[in-house]
């Protein structure tokens, strides 16, 4: 496939890819899937916690995508925006149904316990943090994920998630405040005073 | 433990999960593309008869044949019919002389011997 051009930023860039494959370039899509697929999944997995819910969350934000494709408008979001917002939006769902249906929301104990014990020594840094993430309530959880780890500017997290600016503000630092709070119980309670935590 | 130290320690784990991302579980990539795959919208009209005449390479073919044809249509050769007449846009008198023409021509080739038989 032919090189996009340097200059092109990446909105362009998207639409560009997207027309390729809507007249039938399958490159483009590998390049559009390489991009957004592993963002798509890993989004997905961070918020719901469960590898097999994010495998169908990702696929299903990449499906829609590619229907899209023949009627993509060029002047509208991002397709990367797009996709998160999809993804964001699916796991909302997902998270309700888990709700409605009486399971736990979040499969990881909230207490300090023996299991708790065992995980926070031999666990990582990522995965107490992990842990931490799934007790968040889900806006929050959405928001601190992608403005900290995935790295997104306010105003696209406001896109991804139909809030304004304000509220994606008010949710990465109520967010953060939980986060923090919550590693620091876990650690107090388990007698930690080392930083692995 | 202070309230600072609780904040670097988050960042700590902020850096650790941007750089250690989940990995994409093995056949999804595939399963994503088989479905941008099923989902190719279908080719634009042009590119279709494009396909159908054997892409552009055979295009330049199609091009000379088409105005050879035409060329012959217009200004036809000695002992080539008349199309109009064919269709029948044009008067009986043209086929007489047409005829005469064929029957002036096949008299040229007999005086040379190419209607002899061999042996």
């Amino acid at each position: 496939m032919k090189d996009l051009p340097e200059h092109m930023d990446a909105r362009a860039e998207d639409a560009q890819l997207m027309a390729r494959y809507a007249a039938g370039d399958m490159a483009a899509a590998r390049v559009l899937s390489a991009r957004l697929s592993p963002r798509a999944y890993a989004h997905a997995y961070r918020v719901l916690g469960d590898s097999a819910e994010a495998e169908d969350v990702a696929q299903e934000a990449l499906l829609r995508l590619w229907k899209q494709a023949a009627k993509w408008d060029a002047g509208r979001a991002q397709a990367s925006t797009w996709v998160y917002r999809v993804v964001a939006n699916l796991c909302t769902d997902r998270l309700r149904k888990r709700r409605e249906s009486g399971l736990d929301e979040v499969d990881v104990p909230a207490d300090p316990s023996a299991g708790v014990e065992a995980r926070m020594q031999d666990a990582a840094r990522y995965d107490a943090l992990q842990a931490a993430l799934l007790r968040l309530p889900e806006r929050q959880r959405q928001a601190v994920i992608l403005r900290h780890i995935e790295g997104l500017a306010n105003p696209e997290i406001a896109e991804i998630l139909d809030v304004g600016v304000e509220a994606v503000e008010s949710l990465t630092a109520r967010g953060k405040r939980a986060l923090t709070a919550d590693l620091a119980a876990q650690r107090d309670a388990l007698g930690y005073d080392d930083d692995t935590v | 433990m202070t309230q600072s130290d609780n904040a670097f320690d988050l960042e700590a784990a902020f850096d650790a999960a941007r750089n250690a991302p989940p990995q994409m579980p093995i056949g999804l990539s595939a399963r994503i593309l088989a479905d941008a795959e099923a989902n190719l919208p279908p080719a634009p009209l042009l590119q279709r008869l494009m396909a159908a005449i054997g892409g552009t390479a055979s295009l330049g073919g199609l091009v000379t044949a088409t105005m050879v044809g035409l060329w012959i249509g217009v200004a036809p050769p000695n002992g080539v019919g008349d199309p109009l007449e064919l269709v029948g846009l044009r008067g009986n008198a043209q086929v007489v002389e047409t005829d005469t023409d064929v029957d002036e021509a096949f008299l040229n080739l007999s005086a040379i011997g190419w209607d002899s038989e061999e042996g």
